[in-house]
């Protein structure tokens, strides 16, 4: 921590007084378990057992060399990616729509905000109702405009089980994607919009060399903060597969997951949890140095 | 104004009068009761009473009720055991006693109550779902089995008149029902989640004479037996008489909105039936427990032993009779007739005791249910204590083969190579 020279001590002390209730919570619930299941990441833990025992690097070597492993983690990385670029795309041109002036502007506005106000859980439902393969929606819509014969088992595929899981992440992140890219855009100046016109830019040249660089840095910020949302998704792909067909939708939350409470071994529970905390580290560093640059 | 002797003899009267608060306090020990059913909406009504009830009778006994959802039980109580809370009596479901009967923290119900006495109240197939290696680590609430469920009305349209007793004549009655409503799915087999799949495997293995484990508890299942019954169940779903995406909750709704002729569900099946299909007791008439078909006539059909047992945590210092708070509440709760048949009248689950029992023999439902589970056996994954591993490689073997990722054969031969290396894993440690 650096404390300003130009400040008085008394003002030095009164600041570190304020600052001591965050830095004792940020100890308690942050630092000590992060610490604690790095330290339980080399133990053994089962149901069985009393007590932790020392096994050494034994969880992660186990780790590596299992299989499963790298589905895992390709999994994860399909899943980040592809919500990430989806949610990136229709948030910014939903955004863009949403920064024109037509009439029910502000009903829509509010109205697009609706996959964020509702709880995960319940959009993870609503999508499981929606795919089911016996009576969703979604095959009952498709074969009533007969663009499908037969019903298609979304849930049950692993192609199909994956889309699924993506497309509803997807929908619950537009809103905030959105509200990001519409902040942004308030403020590109309407007499460089109004000059590029004047140059005989069309409506793609306008976003291209007046939006798209204006927006840059949003756009940075926002990548990041989505793969790092993306990264630490659970609930969703829980309520909707559970991680399944097999594996085909198991992320590094979800094997956490059934590391930890459904297989009761703890000590392997927290290896995979510091492979999780290393692939969220990289982007999360990108996220802190582009904030710090900023405020320097 | 407070002298030093009027000062001194306050102090004396309120050391007094805190001891005996604290007796008093000491004598209140509140037990501390956990479990899922009570806190569910349709629990809430019933068992509520009953356990104030319990409060009334015992006024020496403070009861307090704890309740998580049917699947955080393990966790919940495993974070308790591990972090010293308090924790009295346990609901918990057959399937997870192995678990805790393994901690050693479970007492023997038989030197509480006594073997005879549980011997003669309780059925001899309901008191071994809380068996664990001969010791008594919990009693039967609620005892049946996970059997086929057939419905009437579907079979009658299709022009199926009895239910089938041989595969031969399920797969005829299977491609009728097909026949007549090309878009009905005439056995919701469960085809996804490994909770559901593992289990309705396991009968299917038991009908073709396979099993996952042998007597000696080495892996069975690489045989012949268990690639015909996978083979049965993957060749089910490629003629479109079984369906991909189908888990428990869909073949209740499937089956009482009649898309569904057969599936396999606990006693609770007509409860659900009644509430999905809105008809109340209406659908009643059209809902008959099934044996499972076999393979050749004469043989004797499997189904899965299912139930609710309640379990006493100890600390295995303080000894626990049949006078203690923990003990009366069991005898409360599965001992007592009139409590055993409302959770019955309410909730359409099946009485453990065997007097209650022998009071609802005018309940057809009750009485074909117990005649096709005569022979119920336990889940044999369940009896490892560490079952969710097995579990999972059990499903996802059985599921890569109905999804077609794989042969029956390489999916069995796959699943008996993991399961060995599970065990042992699980063995070593």
């Amino acid at each position: 921590m650096k404390i300003s020279r130009n400040l008085k001590k008394s003002e030095q002390r009164t600041g570190l007084i304020l600052l001591a209730p965050a830095i004792v919570a940020f100890v308690l619930i942050i630092l000590y378990p992060f610490f604690s299941s790095l330290k339980l990441s080399l133990y053994k833990y089962t149901m069985e057992m009393d007590r932790p025992a020392f096994v050494g690097f034994e969880n992660f070597q186990r780790l590596l060399t299992n299989p499963d492993t790298v589905v895992v983690w390709m999994n994860t990385l399909v899943f980040v990616v592809c919500t990430t670029a989806a949610t990136f795309a229709i948030g910014l041109a939903w955004a863009l729509m949403m920064n024109q002036e037509f009439r029910g502007r502000s009903f829509i506005r509010s109205f697009s905000l609706l996959p964020w106000v509702l709880p995960t859980t319940v959009t993870a439902f609503l999508a499981a109702w929606i795919f089911n393969g016996q009576y969703g929606v979604l095959n009952s819509i498709l074969i009533r405009l007969n663009i499908l014969d037969q019903p298609i088992v979304w849930l049950a595929e692993e192609n199909s089980a994956m889309i699924a899981v993506i497309a509803t992440k997807t929908w619950l992140s537009i809103p905030l994607f959105m509200a990001f890219f519409l902040a942004g855009l308030q403020g590109v100046s309407q007499d460089q919009v109004d000059a590029a016109k004047v140059d005989g830019c069309e409506n793609w040249g306008i976003l291209r060399y007046v939006v798209f660089p204006h927006l840059a840095p949003t756009m940075i910020i926002v990548t990041i903060l989505g793969v790092m949302g993306n990264l630490q998704a659970f609930d969703v792909i829980y309520a909707l597969t559970q991680g399944g067909p097999i594996k085909a939708t198991t992320v590094l939350s979800i094997e956490v997951y059934k590391e930890a409470f459904l297989n009761w071994n703890m000590g392997a529970a927290c290896a995979i949890g510091v492979v999780w905390f290393i692939t969220i580290a990289i982007p999360t560093g990108f996220y802190l140095r582009i904030l710090f640059k900023k405020e320097a | 104004m407070l002298n030093r002797r009027s000062f001194n003899s306050s102090l004396v009267t309120a050391g007094i009068a805190a001891l005996g608060i604290d007796r008093a306090f000491a004598d209140q020990k509140p037990i501390t009761y956990i479990g899922w059913s009570h806190e569910e909406a349709a629990g809430k009504p019933v068992f509520g009473p009953m356990f104030e009830a319990y409060r009334q009778a015992n006024t020496d006994a403070k009861l307090e009720t704890i309740g998580y959802p049917w699947g955080q039980i393990p966790q919940n109580v495993l974070l308790r055991l591990r972090s010293g809370q308090s924790l009295d009596v346990v609901q918990l479901a057959e399937r997870w006693l192995p678990q805790f009967a393994s901690t050693g923290k479970t007492v023997n119900l038989n030197d509480v109550f006594g073997k005879d006495v549980l011997e003669k109240a309780i059925p001899t197939n309901a008191l071994k779902l809380g068996n664990y290696k001969g010791k008594q680590a919990g009693l039967p609430w609620t005892s049946g089995s996970i059997g086929m469920v057939a419905n009437l009305k579907v079979m009658a349209d299709a022009g199926v008149a009895t239910p089938p007793k041989t595969i031969d004549a399920f797969v005829d009655a299977l491609r009728a029902i097909k026949k007549a409503n090309p878009q009905s799915v005439p056995y919701a087999m469960t085809t996804k989640n490994n909770n559901s799949m593992c289990p309705d495997f396991q009968v299917w293995l038991w009908t073709f004479g396979g099993e996952i484990f042998d007597g000696s508890g080495q892996v069975a299942v690489n045989s012949p037996a268990a690639v015909k019954a996978l083979t049965f169940m993957t060749d089910l779903v490629k003629d479109g008489l079984a369906a991909k995406d189908v888990d428990r909750p869909d073949a209740r709704r499937m089956f009482a909105s009649n898309q569904t002729a057969f599936y396999q569900d606990a006693p609770l099946a007509r409860g659900f039936a009644r509430s999905n299909s809105g008809k109340g007791t209406e659908i009643d008439q059209f809902i008959s427990p099934v044996p499972m078909p076999v393979v050749k006539a004469g043989d004797v059909p499997r189904a899965l032993a299912w139930g609710y047992v309640l379990s006493i945590f100890g600390d295995g210092k303080t000894a626990i009779d049949a006078n203690s708070p923990q003990a009366k509440l069991l005898k409360h709760l599965v001992l007592n007739d009139e409590n055993q048949l409302k959770v019955y009248k309410e909730l359409g689950l099946f009485p453990a005791s065997a007097s209650a029992l022998g009071q609802i023999s005018h309940d057809a439902y009750v009485q074909k249910w117990m005649l096709a589970s005569r022979s119920a056996e336990r889940e044999e994954i369940s009896q490892w204590t560490t079952s969710s591993d097995p579990i999972t490689i059990v499903g996802e073997e059985v599921q890569s083969a109905l999804l077609g990722q794989k042969t029956p054969l390489v999916a069995i031969q796959t699943m008996a190579k993991r399961l060995e290396a599970k065990m042992a894993e699980l063995n070593k440690a």
